[in-house]
């Protein structure tokens, strides 16, 4: 009855790690990931709108954004720089915000890795999403988040909430 | 979460054990075990199988696969986010194509 086992992940190793490869220069890959005129046009998961984003490009800098859905309703996000090597690598711990950029309960703090690297004139970005164990098992347990997250930001939950339909 | 409530959930990530098996493998005091199990049970995090004269805790699957199911959100959020991306670059890289015509016509 426990051969199922294998399917609980272990706790400590909650991550995802996403690659992808552009036919466009690392330089250009960073300067997308950290211009803020840039960022407000992708971004965001469509239909939502970034109507707000200021970056202080700087370790221990704040990147703080408004989401906007079709109704109205603002969601403010903010990540602190932990690492920037340009045009390489950034580093950063993201949370959800108020107005001002002050953090508020609603999304584990996680922490996110892109890594830029020239391959052959193509650039491949591998972005590292990790959540601290205490954090993602604070996601196992209280099922209210999953709840509130469909309040604010209904795009992360779409996939669960299929999941729940099957 | 209290850290030897965390140190439990991943002594049974490898398999049930009874009370008194958590007790040595952390070096607690039962009182303090049944404490967490308590708390962990009522969180739907744990359940308990009475065999016997004994009784076997272990994990419950559901919080786990919602974790999962959460954890693949964020990796559809970026495999969406990075589609955007390369849209936006041919777009990017279009406009300044276009700049560098204009201004090499300029030249001429």
């Amino acid at each position: 009855m426990f051969d199922d086992y294998s399917l609980i992940p272990r706790v400590g190793e909650q991550e995802v790690i996403v690659q992808r490869h552009f036919s466009a220069p690392r330089t250009l890959l960073f300067q997308v990931f950290t211009t803020a005129e840039h960022l407000v046009r992708w971004w965001a998961p469509p239909p939502y709108t970034v109507p707000v984003c200021t970056i202080d490009l700087r370790p221990g800098g704040i990147w703080h954004y408004c989401l906007r859905s079709p109704e109205g309703h603002d969601q403010w996000a903010r990540a602190v720089y932990r690492e920037i090597v340009p045009p390489e690598k950034l580093v950063y711990t993201t949370t959800f915000a108020d107005e001002h950029a002050n953090p508020i309960e609603g999304m584990p703090e996680h922490l996110t890795t892109v890594i830029f690297m020239e391959e052959a004139g193509k650039t491949s970005v591998t972005a590292r999403v990790q959540f601290a164990s205490a954090a993602a098992l604070k996601v196992a347990l209280d099922i209210g988040i999953m709840q509130g997250m469909s309040m604010t930001w209904d795009y992360l939950v779409e996939y669960v909430q299929e999941l729940q339909a099957r | 979460m209290e850290p030897n409530r965390l140190h439990i959930v991943e002594l049974l990530r490898d398999g049930p054990l009874t009370v008194g098996q958590i007790k040595e493998r952390l070096g607690l005091q039962q009182p303090q075990v049944s404490k967490h199990l308590k708390v962990l049970s009522e969180a739907a995090i744990v359940e308990v199988e009475p065999q016997a004269n004994r009784r076997i805790y272990q994990l419950r699957r559901e919080p786990f696969q919602e974790l999962e199911a959460w954890l693949h959100s964020f990796r559809r959020l970026w495999e969406e986010r990075f589609d955007r991306l390369d849209d936006y670059l041919l777009e990017v890289q279009a406009t300044e194509q276009h700049i560098n015509n204009r201004s090499e016509d300029t030249n001429v």
